[in-house]
């Protein structure tokens, strides 16, 4: 009796034991991710700390700047259209059934167009735009830039990494993504009203059709708007920059890294945005739970 | 006691007051970091302006720690590196980066950064830390780059751009910055000797100027070239560094 008590405790010590080790490895990990978003997040506000000091914007950030603003935004726009007027097709196809079989009616369109493409669309499309074109080469570039030790001049030669590399990068992608967000909600706008007059499912007069989508905005649309434009923007470029300069020395070792930093921004993103709207848009939730 | 800016540095060395080393290695232990450097250990140097010091590396041991240590960026395991008086450990996060503008080097390593022009890379540092005009850069670059014998300095990517210009232009770098200490690390690698003399004026004039120059090379002729007041010669034994 005595030896299968004993047997059943060691079994239980054995089961507490696993319980144990299993607890600790999931603390880790999950300490590693939480470290892991707050030095995001350091980025991003370091970033921001050192982008309204004067003495950060010597002529070498400023190039580096307007560069990567070219690359990132002005390069990226003719992509921003293209996808918006599509995306405008393939939505006013979609909303003039949707809206009648709600019982509403196809006037509802503008307004419905702008909250959907000024809430969710236009930000999510200009990100995803951001990440696949500039995210990936921002991680890329500062991840050879290690490697060539390229670092190490820049440091012996008295300029500061974070000053001349990260912030001008974090800054022009959370710029580019309001920019490139802007155009999409325009591109989306004009295709939808276009594609709706030839459809027969508008028949409203231009100006009739983008006054009512702009009536009907409320201004947390757009402090939505530019929330989850800015603010994922910034963390877009601090995770892609981040990725890039955590590179160990394997030149192996980049295209891991680029595809990290992408999978990791576009997690954040939807991350982000969830949150976003959680916090502005939390009435929402509220009477959804009803 | 507050850090010591290069102005302080300078109003103190002219009215009178002993002036402070430029570089000062004090019982320095520098660790094994990577597998570029092997460890360096009992680095007692001292650096005055206008001096000079030779430090012969024996060519199985060509990468020395020595100019990142002096630059402040590797940490010494034990001992302290000081540049114009401060310790380089003891500055703050900003005061480090201004005191590297002061600091001409040339690298015994990849020097560039690759996606910038071989002009851009050479007047980027004065870029960065100056506000000098860039027709004022640009003459001074191109000034300095005939006097080493380049017509013009490459406007192409540093990989386009054959070794010997490269490091010519590495020379133009370092000079122009009119640092208060010049580290040059093997800068005749890969030149044509007869370049050799120009270097050796760049570096007189630097050194009335003021500057202090610590020179690692493996050419044992170096002794000869490089001799007289204010020259100091050091090798490299069993990592430790001798003074001869």
């Amino acid at each position: 009796m005595f030896a299968s008590l004993r047997h059943a405790l060691a079994r239980r010590e054995h089961w507490f034991t696993m319980a144990r080790v299993l607890a600790a490895r999931l603390g880790r990990a999950a300490l590693a991710r939480l470290e892991g978003a707050a030095y995001i997040v350091s980025i991003a506000f370091a970033s921001l700390a050192l982008s309204v000091r004067r003495s950060t914007w010597k002529r070498t950030v400023r190039t580096v700047f307007v560069r990567q603003i070219l690359f990132t935004a002005v390069d990226g726009l003719a992509v921003a259209m293209r996808i918006g007027g599509t995306v405008g097709v393939l939505l006013v196809a979609e909303a003039a059934g949707w809206l009648v079989e709600l019982g509403a009616t196809a006037e509802r369109m503008a307004p419905w167009l702008m909250a959907f493409t000024i809430r969710e669309l236009g930000p999510l499309i200009a990100n995803l735009i951001v990440i696949g074109r500039s995210g990936v080469a921002i991680s890329t570039e500062l991840a050879n830039m290690k490697l060539h030790g390229e670092l190490d001049v820049l440091e012996s030669l008295g300029i500061d990494v974070m000053s001349y590399l990260v912030v001008p990068r974090v800054l022009c992608v959370a710029l580019s993504v309001l920019f490139l967000a802007v155009v999409i909600v325009a591109s989306i706008f004009v295709s939808s009203y276009t594609v709706g007059v030839l459809a027969g499912a508008v028949v409203e007069l231009p100006w009739e059709f983008f006054d009512a989508a702009f009536v009907a905005g409320e201004t947390e649309d757009l402090v939505c708007f530019l929330t989850k434009t800015i603010v994922t923007g910034l963390f877009v470029g601090a995770i892609c920059c981040r990725e890039g300069l955590r590179v160990r020395l394997v030149a192996t070792e980049v295209p891991r890294v680029a595809s990290r930093s992408g999978v990791r921004a576009l997690t954040a993103i939807f991350m982000v945005n969830a949150a976003l709207s959680l916090i502005i848009q939390g009435h929402v939730i509220v009477i959804k739970s009803f | 006691m507050t850090p010591t800016t290069p102005i302080e540095h300078e109003s103190a060395t002219t009215s009178g007051s002993p002036p402070c080393p430029v570089l000062e290695f004090r019982d320095v232990e520098l660790p094994p970091l990577s597998r570029r450097y092997d460890a360096m250990r009992q680095v007692n140097l001292t650096l005055g302006e206008g001096e000079c010091a030779v430090v012969l590396a024996p060519p199985a041991q060509e990468g020395l720690p020595l100019a990142d240590a002096a630059l402040g960026l590797i940490e010494p395991g034990a001992g302290e590196v000081r540049f114009l008086g401060e310790d380089w450990v003891r500055l703050g996060v900003r005061e480090p980066l201004a005191r590297r503008a002061l600091v001409g080097r040339i690298f015994d390593r990849a020097a560039w950064i690759n996606n910038l022009n071989v002009l851009d890379n050479v007047l980027l540092p004065r870029r960065h830390h100056t506000t000098l005009s860039e027709e004022q850069l640009l003459a001074d670059a191109t000034r300095w780059a005939r006097r080493f014998g380049l017509q013009t300095l490459p406007a192409e990517r540093p990989s386009s751009v054959a070794d010997d210009q490269l490091k010519l232009a590495e020379w133009v770098r370092a000079f122009s910055l009119e640092p208060v200490l010049l580290l040059l690390e093997h800068p005749m690698r890969g030149v044509a000797r007869e370049r050799r003399e120009a270097l050796h004026w760049a570096v007189a004039e630097a050194r009335t100027r003021g500057a202090a120059v610590l020179w690692i090379a493996s050419d044992a002729s170096l002794r000869a070239e490089l001799a007289g007041p204010g020259v100091s010669h050091y090798t490299v034994l069993n990592q430790t560094l001798v003074a001869e």
